[in-house]
């Protein structure tokens, strides 16, 4: 019975959703993810904010990982605050899986205390923190460690926190665990390990999503949504993956006089070596391109719309960058932004 | 990146090069898979060929990307200072001394120091600077003049902390005030050359943490003269500044130059110049190279290039401008130990072996073209062809190369003992079934130092490739001994808990007669092929003791017990209670408990041997013997108190089915209801291992919604309810009340 009643409200609103006429208003709020180290937005980026009432900027303070050589976590490319966004900001923590890999649990307070006190001294410019976002992809390895973090962090910071959630996690959530915090946001993109030459795609892929989120109705956190609508280069040569180029805007690359394009209408070809934005690509590389288009972000939403428990939750957009708003007009970055409540 | 305050405080801090190494890495594009970065996969363990034979200075192994490599030159920095203020100040003036008070002293220690040497009313020299006061009146004086640029040096450090990285650093720091570079220009105006040197470069820096770019380029231009001598090391120091000035005002061409000059000149600096070095756009890199005049400038860009970030196309690009490059050699060495072990493909599974042949055919194109063309240290070029050739399991090439490397350094042990190691990969990889083939590996392997850096990857390559030949060949023995795990995989490990790992079709380590071939094989050692293959080999008494177990838990209790009366059967004690059984499970406390039991592995067996003799008798008395023989089998399975016991042996296994075919006699023979009561729950407990084993994921049964119900035996136990067992499991075990319950 109450599946019959979750697929007829999904249904209700995929039908609302195809007339942006009809569309209801959404009550969600809205942000984006700034993940570049200055926060110094452009003319573009700050219209943005306001032309879609942004309500909030989660901005990475910083990553922590682990230091071999002095056998501690240390702070990782942190933030240089140049310009305060007229919007309110989270900050939030990249936390590399290889820092509870080796962690001892002794030293989890501390480092508990000590990432607390980096994130109030980094963001200083940006007024005290009402909240903070942990970003880790834990695994059921390294969840003990991960948690007993968190709860620590929960005991220093006092203020409310939030923790990305994969889609492995929710899909396999006995093993994995829920992360004791007071809101989750579910990240629906990177789908996977990377390889030339796969159709699969790494940013979005809506098959993948399925197999993963039959249980997220279930989640026993309110649940934010992140959704991506950034693109990027995939560099391969002689089939393998060399990098991932995600400073490269795919729409440059046909200017280049050192690429030409293959029959692949995503695919380039490089004719000598040359250095393109600080990576040396040899002749003979190839450059592929995946982009994510408003129709991947909207399928996104559309898929996970139907299994969300009703609650106040932020749509999240990753992430917030002239190239991504000059791919995503106005309208249908407000037409995402409505696509869930 | 925040280079702009990135750059601050490199000075004299070689260590700080480390976590830059870090800092860089953080902001690598990131794979998808962020999270799973792995340091223990260290290139020293995938690799044979040792690069230290390359004999370069360390600094220039110095890769932030590739674990392995070598780090940045710690005390470079600090040594360098110091020897030039020792050559300045003269050997009466102790090391340590200076040491201290240029780089610890704090501010009003110093100033107190200058007032004592200049002789100023009421001021003593702080007991610790005692010597200073020996000085000759000149020597003194000199030192006061030296303490000015110590003090000048220290003022500034406010300014040069680092602020964005590691915990409780700074916020930025404020730029340093007018009256500092004053300061430092007054003193580049002193009569001395090697002070003016010292406090022009302090003004440099000073300029520098003003983040007013153009005013650096302008002093230094400036001051040139003074920023050029007498210390060689103030100027790469000098230049370092510079280039850093220059990429800050759009000159990335000219600041790259610079930074491969410095890498190529100053040990102290190479690793934060490699660090800076960036080329940007195709634009800058070919403005840079036309920015270098000459070749050997060339050589400088391309040679930073395939340090830090393709030394397969800078090897090809330096070929073309100098193919006698020093820097040749170099590169190639380390991309060997890239491709041996798969690290150049970046990504976090080794690359596919089809890649890494590409890979390393690369190179042997490169190595080969090097050696038509008169290579700089050509015994080296002939080495790593020689183990190229090796890789690919070409031996007459190996052979070729390798013995023209021994011939040109006829004296060097290094050249010697990688020639041998790479001769044994060569002979492995192109393995021939022959007892010629036998002795030389064994011969080879036997000269190899264990000293060599690379002896133990070497070990493990050569005898991984020979347990698969004999493997492939039928000789089982044989590969076990040389690669233990072999026949039976790595992936699969009986005895360690359920696990979703798939069990190979055959386990022969569950065989006796792949058991009896092991200890037939390890009595064997004639040869010196045998003494290599028993090299660290499992004992004759361990195999004996490992085929008693097996006869045991194949049900051959008597065989078991025979075999562990055999004298040479390693015996030992168990450090448990075999037969405790509880309601519910505790490992630990029954380890606590019964850490000092008297049992072996001897009486076990002999115990066992009058328990199957005892279950004969039928009735209650045979009953129990069922009983305890299946509560013994319950306890070495994984779910039971003694699985310790055979943990370290092949014999460790999961399934209680032993004890539920004990447990089930046990309840068919048992006349009393309290006896079937605790039967058939005993049952129940082996019937739920069983169940939990087979339940795909039932590695994560710790984690279970629902732990399975072993219905079965439960429905038998709820026939008892009138037994004072019955109550006891309904109070202690949850899962069976919930089932009782409904």
């Amino acid at each position: 019975m109450y599946a019959t009643r979750v697929i007829v409200i999904a249904l209700a609103i995929a039908a609302c959703s195809s007339s942006r006429a009809a569309a209801p208003e959404s009550h969600a709020d809205r942000a984006f993810y700034f993940w570049r180290s200055t926060l110094a937005l452009s003319a573009t980026e700050k219209q943005a904010l306001v032309d879609h009432h942004v309500n909030r900027l989660y901005v990475r303070a910083f990553d922590l990982g682990w230091n071999p050589e002095q056998q501690r976590a240390d702070v990782m490319g942190a933030l240089e605050i140049v310009d305060v966004p007229s919007v309110p900001t989270v900050p939030v923590v990249f936390i590399r899986q290889d820092v509870f890999a080796h962690m001892p649990p002794a030293e989890i307070p501390a480092l508990a205390q000590r990432t607390w006190d980096t994130v109030v001294q980094r963001t200083q410019k940006l007024g005290a923190p009402t909240e903070l976002q942990l970003d880790c992809d834990w695994t059921d390895r390294s969840r003990d460690s991960y948690f007993a973090f968190l709860g620590e962090m929960k005991r220093v910071a006092q203020v409310p926190l939030s923790a990305t959630i994969r889609l492995h996690q929710i899909k396999y959530r006995e093993r994995t665990g829920v992360p004791p915090v007071e809101r989750g946001v579910l990240m629906l993109y990177n789908m996977g390990e990377i390889a030339a030459g796969d159709d699969q795609k790494a940013i979005f892929d809506a098959a993948t999503t399925k197999k993963y989120i039959a249980r997220l109705h279930e989640y026993p956190l309110p649940l934010d949504v992140a959704l991506p609508i950034w693109s990027w280069t995939l560099h391969a040569r002689a089939g393998a993956m060399v990098d991932l180029m995600q400073s490269t805007d795919p729409d440059e690359l046909p200017a280049l006089d050192f690429v030409r394009a293959t029959s692949k209408p995503t695919q380039y070809v490089v004719t000598r070596n040359a250095f393109l934005h600080g990576v040396l690509l040899r002749e003979g590389d190839t450059l592929e391109i995946e982009r994510t288009t408003p129709a991947d972000t909207l399928a996104a939403a559309a898929l996970v719309s139907p299994l969300l428990s009703p609650t106040q939750r932020s749509i999240v957009l990753f992430d917030l960058s002239d190239r991504n708003l000059q791919r995503y007009p106005h309208d249908q970055l407000a037409e995402i932004f409505r696509s869930l409540r | 990146m925040t280079s702009s305050l990135r750059s601050f405080a490199r000075y004299a801090n070689g260590a700080l090069a480390v976590t830059l190494a870090l800092v860089a890495a953080a902001s690598r594009p990131e794979k998808a898979k962020a999270c799973a970065y792995d340091f223990e996969d260290y290139i020293e363990s995938t690799t044979t060929f040792d690069p230290t034979i390359a004999d370069e200075v360390d600094g220039l192994y110095w890769d932030p990307y590739h674990a392995g490599f070598g780090g940045p030159c710690e005390d470079c920095a600090v040594n360098d200072a110091l020897d030039d203020w020792m050559t300045y100040l003269g050997k009466n003036v102790p090391r340590p001394l200076w040491n201290q008070i240029l780089f610890k002293a704090p501010l009003t220690e110093l100033v107190q120091l200058s007032f004592a040497l200049d002789g100023v009313k009421g001021q003593t020299l702080p007991a610790q600077y005692a010597e200073l006061g020996k000085l000759s009146k000149a020597e003194k004086s000199k030192v006061s003049a030296a303490l000015g640029v110590a003090q000048l040096a220290r003022k500034l450090e406010a300014f040069s902390v680092v602020p964005d990285y590691g915990y409780g650093g700074a916020p930025p720091p404020p730029s340093p005030t007018p009256s500092l570079i004053t300061e430092a220009k007054k003193g580049a105006k002193s009569g001395d050359a090697f002070l003016k040197q010292r406090y022009a470069f302090l003004g440099l820096r000073a300029t520098f943490y003003t983040r007013d770019w153009k005013s650096v380029l302008a002093y230094s231009t400036t001051y040139a003269k003074e920023l050029a001598g007498p210390s060689k090391n103030l100027a790469w120091r000098t230049k370092y500044y510079v280039a850093g000035a220059n990429m800050r005002t759009g000159k990335r061409a000219l600041a790259n130059v610079q930074l491969a000059d410095i890498h190529a000149e100053s040990a102290a600096l190479a690793a934060v110049a490699a660090q800076d070095f960036a080329p940007l756009e195709d634009k800058d890199w070919k403005t840079a190279l036309g920015i270098a005049k000459t070749k050997s400038e060339q050589v400088r860009l391309w040679r930073l290039v395939g340090l830090k970030l393709d030394g397969e196309a800078a090897m090809d690009e330096i070929i073309k401008l100098d193919p006698s490059s020093p820097t040749l050699p170099l590169l190639l060495v380390r991309e060997l130990s890239k491709g041996e072990s798969g690290t150049w493909a970046g990504g976090y599974d080794p690359p596919p072996a089809a890649q890494r042949s590409a890979y390393l055919s690369h190179l042997d194109q490169i190595a080969n073209t090097l050696l038509g063309k008169k290579p700089d240290r050509p015994w080296l070029v002939e080495l790593v062809a020689g183990h190229l050739a090796a890789l690919r399991g070409d031996l007459a090439g190996a052979r070729k190369h390798l013995g023209n490397a021994v011939a040109a350094k006829p004296a060097d042990v290094k050249v010697a003992l990688q020639a041998k190691a790479s001769l044994a990969m060569a002979i492995s990889a192109a393995w021939k079934m022959s007892p010629t083939f036998e002795t030389e590996m064994a011969t080879t392997m036997a000269a190899i130092d264990p000293a060599f850096t690379r002896a133990g990857a070497l070990t493990t390559a050569v005898r991984l490739q020979l347990a698969n030949a004999y493997k492939a060949d039928g000789k089982l023995a044989d590969a076990e001994l040389l690669t233990p795990g072999n026949v039976d995989g790595a992936d699969f490990q009986p005895g360690v808990g359920p696990t979703q790992a798939k069990a190979p079709a055959v386990l022969h380590w569950h065989d006796p007669v792949f058991i009896k071939q092991l200890i037939a094989r390890v009595q064997i050692t004639k040869t010196p092929w045998d003494k290599f293959v028993l090299d660290k080999a499992t004992s004759r008494g361990d195999l004996q003791a490992e085929l008693a177990w097996r006869y045991i838990l194949d049900g051959k209790i008597a065989d078991g017990a025979k075999l562990f009366g055999d004298s040479e059967t390693t015996d030992g004690g168990l450090g448990t209670e075999p037969f405790a059984m509880h309601v519910v499970d505790c490992h630990d406390c029954d380890h606590e408990t019964y850490a000092n039991a008297k049992w072996t592995t001897g009486s076990l067996a002999k115990k066992m041997v009058d328990l199957e003799k005892q279950v004969k008798q039928g009735g209650d008395v045979g009953a129990k013997g069922a009983l305890a023989l299946g509560v013994a089998y319950y306890n070495l399975s994984w779910y039971g108190n003694a699985r310790v016991v055979l943990e370290g042996t092949h014999q460790a296994f999961d399934e209680p089915t032993q004890a539920l075919a004990w447990f089930t006699q046990a309840f068919k023979l048992a006349k009393t209801r309290e006896l079937k009561a605790r039967a058939a729950y005993y049952a129940a407990k082996a019937q739920l291992g069983m169940m939990i084993s087979a339940t795909p994921g039932g590695a994560q049964y710790n984690y279970m919604a629902t732990i399975p119900v072993p219905s079965v035996w439960f429905t038998e136990l709820s026939h008892f309810n009138d037994t004072a067992y019955y109550r006891e499991v309904l109070k202690e075990c949850g899962n069976f009340a919930r089932w009782i319950r409904g």
